[in-house]
């Protein structure tokens, strides 16, 4: 069992602005902290500022203690100030595994580097890391590897020949191969698929149990912070909301705050309950036998050797919501891409109406479809203001781009007419979103692609939006293609689900149906993944004895 | 896929040697006054002049009769040394190839462990120093740069030579060293640039904040960030390595150096043809070299690439 950990004081500032509030946290060995927030509410400042590796410009005060050893959180960023604390008293865990691992070195030889680090600093010797010297490391890395149910191939493989859960599990190796006090995990199974996430987060876990070090879950999640928090501390804006046992704190939370965001985290569960768009999901079903107002016949498309989609044949019925669910990977969005035209297809037909469209681009109208990206930050014109933005796709669209469109462009999506002056850098990532989905539907489409659109925003946030996208479906009649990875974002909103696994569709069928009686294996599994990492699942045992690797 | 290239690069070639034949056709001046010089002029002679280099023929048949020749490996004859152009542009090549090696060696020497010394401490005075410096060796143009060194080194404080080529390799070297500066001034500022933004992106990634947490040390981390940076290095390094091609002609001027810069300069203003034609081609067939050689080399800087060449999945 490894020393207890008890923060002090630690704050977080930019210049005046203060970013963190002074927080105190105490973490016993084995024991597990969960921090709960949205992005902004400085959670992961405070992960940060417990390794002294806060961006430049940002600087920490308060004190961390390791079993007696206290360091000065507001020292500068120098070796010789913090080799002490990094790797052996505490290391960070990153949410990416797609950049938290160097490119070109092989998964190996950086766990290897995580050894030599620790035995340099055990032995205070200053031994180089030489170019062949991980090699030294081979078996300890190995052994490493099978704890984390990998193979031993993978100390041979580099980063991009894994896939995601596996490049995560290898940076968690590498964060466990220094042993060090504590293991600061910031949002580590964010960027993984629903199948993953609960997986990967039960390893890390046991291994941390096991190895009796102490934790620092940080999560916008709670669902996943559900069973694998001992304690739980609820953050927003810097401030400190709420603190407790996590299962008190989760079953009767006291502040409203945490209680809006248990109320919004999105549920696979909530389909047990009454569902209030039932009567909705009902007679659009029966619509959708009458007019199809999308069909997909036999689309293939292969990137190089590799089939990204085979043979997807759907149908979505005018104003049905679909939901296209798959893991990363799974050929979802180069669906989306192909139907929308800006890929392809190698091979079959899509049609509006009943009426072929052609492939690609060339010889497609505004009007008839507009897809929504996943990323707010990306994809909007960072020089041109929401009006001028908006304007441009009235225009392209054939409308005058007029202010007045603009407001009722605005009001749709219940943004306020003031912002139309405002660049997307002076807007939070849902006023965004919101935005990019007025520009989606100034041209009136029929249907509308909205591919991972939520996945990038905070829980509160996404709840809206899919309120916002379930009210104009039935104010405009719209018809939405909806792909997503997350489960409880396709109970909340779907009529029909489609399930895609490595580029085929596996099955298909009524929301309700599909998630509570799945048939196919896979669809099986993904389902009872996101049952144990949800919310309202028992709130007994923590779940999360899923198989399947 | 290196079929493809290397059709390219031939394709290129062919297309180049057009353009310079037809330039330096259309351009003012007479190769016949050029050989004559002062001497007096009677028309047989001139007939004689014009018969040998067929001057009277059509262009195009003039540019097909080189082009037959070069193909079999004939490039004529220099008509200003009355030497054959292969043996002209052979005594000269090796001392523009150890001026390009040599400052190649000595811009990568100085400019990727100050940039990377740059980038490791942004804003700091060694920073700040060397982005200065570079500004002077990319607006500086390198005979500006050549005759500076020149007053400084050689007259002012004369610890080289002024001009000429020394004899044997070690003397060479001794003469090449102010120009080898000269030329990679520029080339050094540009590497230098590269190689601070491409370790300042490589810093702010999350794989270096997660080998520091792990208590990696910064000398360690430092390699490993680096290593990572030669991608971008190499993609604009690889481009402006065909500077110090065009450079050297320059230099060499600056410096009186018998190499083929000077010929190149010499051969254009006599209107010498087949010395243009071949030198032209051989700079082209360098850069075309170079840029092979730089996109060969992502294949062993990057895993990623090597994949995607090798095949399999994207």
């Amino acid at each position: 069992m490894t020393d207890t950990v008890s923060v002090s004081g630690l704050s977080v500032r930019a210049g005046d602005r203060v970013l963190v509030e002074p927080l105190d946290a105490r973490i016993e060995g084995a024991h597990c902290l969960g921090l709960i927030g949205e992005s902004g509410s400085g959670k992961s400042l405070t992960a940060r500022a417990l390794v002294g590796l806060l961006p430049p410009g940002i600087v920490a005060s308060g004190q961390v203690d390791f079993g007696g050893n206290r360091i000065d959180l507001s020292l500068p960023d120098r070796d010789a100030a913090w080799g002490e604390v990094r790797g052996r008293r505490a290391v960070l865990l990153l949410q990416d595994p797609f950049t938290s691992l160097s490119p070109v070195h092989r998964c190996g030889e950086q766990i290897a580097w995580s050894f030599a680090a620790r035995d340099r600093a055990v032995s205070d010797s200053s031994t180089r890391l030489g170019r062949r010297s991980h090699r030294r490391y081979a078996a300890e890395v190995a052994a490493l590897l099978a704890e984390l149910n990998l193979d031993e191939a993978v100390a041979q493989s580099f980063p991009h020949e894994l896939s995601g859960g596996q490049r995560q599990r290898v940076a968690i190796a590498s964060a466990m191969a220094t042993r060090p006090d504590l293991l600061i995990a910031d949002e580590p199974t964010t960027a993984l698929d629903a199948s993953n996430q609960g997986e990967v987060l039960d390893l890390l876990r046991g291994l941390q149990r096991q190895r009796g070090m102490a934790m620092i879950l940080i999560s916008h999640d709670l669902g996943l912070i559900r069973g694998r928090a001992d304690e739980v501390v609820v953050m927003r804006a810097g401030h400190v909301i709420e603190r407790g046992e996590t299962s008190s704190v989760l079953s009767s939370p006291r502040a409203e705050y945490t209680q809006a965001l248990i109320a919004a985290n999105p549920s696979i569960e909530s389909l047990g309950h009454v569902h209030p768009d039932d009567a909705i999901a009902s007679t659009s079903t029966a619509a959708h036998k009458a007019t199809s107002l999308l069909e997909v016949r036999g689309v293939t498309k292969a990137f190089g050797g590799h089939t990204a989609v085979e043979a997807v044949s759907l149908e979505v019925g005018a104003g049905e919501i679909l939901a296209v669910v798959g893991e990363s990977g799974s050929g979802k969005s180069t669906l989306a891409r192909c139907i929308t035209g800006l890929e392809m297809p190698d091979a079959g037909e899509i049609l509006l109406n009943g009426v072929p469209l052609p492939a690609g681009r060339r010889g497609r109208t505004p009007g008839q479809m507009q897809i929504v990206f996943q990323d707010p930050y990306s994809t909007l014109n960072p020089i041109f203001s929401v009006r001028q933005t908006l304007a441009e796709a009235l225009r392209a669209s054939g409308r005058h781009g007029a202010d007045s469109e603009v407001d009722e462009l605005l009001a749709r999506v219940g943004l306020d007419a003031s912002l139309a002056a405002r660049r997307p850098s002076q807007l939070s990532g849902g006023q965004r979103q919101r935005v990019s989905i007025a520009r989606a539907l100034a041209p009136d489409p029929r249907l509308l692609i909205c591919d991972e659109s939520v996945s990038a925003l905070d829980v509160l946030v996404q709840a809206d939006i899919l309120d916002m996208l379930a009210a104009l479906r039935s104010s405009l009649g719209l018809t939405i293609l909806f792909i997503t990875h997350d489960l409880g974002v396709v109970s909340r909103l779907a009529d029909r689900v489609a399930v895609m696994s490595g580029g085929a569709l596996v099955e298909t069928g009524p929301t309700v149906q599909v998630l509570n009686a799945p048939k196919h294996p896979y669809t099986m599994r993904l389902s009872a993944a996101a049952r144990s990492n949800s919310l309202l699942a028992n709130q007994g045992e923590a779940g999360g004895s899923h198989d399947g690797v | 896929m290196i079929a493809a290239r290397l059709a390219g690069v031939v394709a290129i070639l062919f297309v180049i040697s057009i353009i310079t034949f037809a330039l330096l056709y259309f351009a003012p001046g007479d190769l016949v006054k050029n050989l004559i010089g002062t001497r007096p002029v009677n028309a047989e002679t001139i007939v004689a002049i014009r018969d040998r280099y067929n001057l009277d023929d059509p262009v195009v048949v003039q540019y097909l009769t080189w082009l037959g020749n070069a193909l079999r490996g004939d490039f004529g004859e220099s008509i200003r040394m009355q030497e054959p152009v292969s043996l002209v542009v052979g005594q000269r090549i090796g001392l523009t190839a150890v001026l390009c090696g040599l400052s190649f060696l000595i811009a990568i020497a100085v400019s990727i462990p100050l940039g990377v010394a740059s980038a490791v401490r942004r804003g700091s005075v060694v920073d700040k120093a060397a982005t200065s410096a570079t500004l002077v060796g990319l607006s500086a143009p390198s005979f500006v740069v050549g005759l500076i060194l020149l007053y400084a080194f050689a007259y002012y404080l004369p610890i080289f030579p002024v001009y000429g080529s020394g004899d044997g390799l070690l003397d060479m070297l001794y003469h090449l060293i102010l120009p080898a500066i000269a030329l990679a001034a520029s080339l050094g500022a540009l590497l230098m640039r590269l190689t601070r933004a491409a370790m300042v992106r490589e810093l702010a990634s999350d794989y270096v904040t997660s080998l520091r947490s792990r208590g990696v040390r910064s000398r360690e981390v430092n390699r490993i960030a680096l290593r990572n940076a030669t991608i971008p290095i190499m993609t604009g390094g690889g481009l402006v390595l065909t500077f110090l091609v065009s450079g050297t002609i320059l230099v060499e001027a600056v410096f009186s150096l018998p190499g083929i810069g000077t010929l190149l300069q010499d051969a254009v203003l006599y209107k010498d043809i087949p010395v243009v034609q071949a030198v032209t081609l051989l700079l082209a067939l360098v850069i075309a070299v170079i840029a092979l050689v730089v996109d060969f080399s992502y294949l062993a800087a990057d895993p990623r690439v090597r994949a995607r060449f090798v095949g399999g999945r994207p």
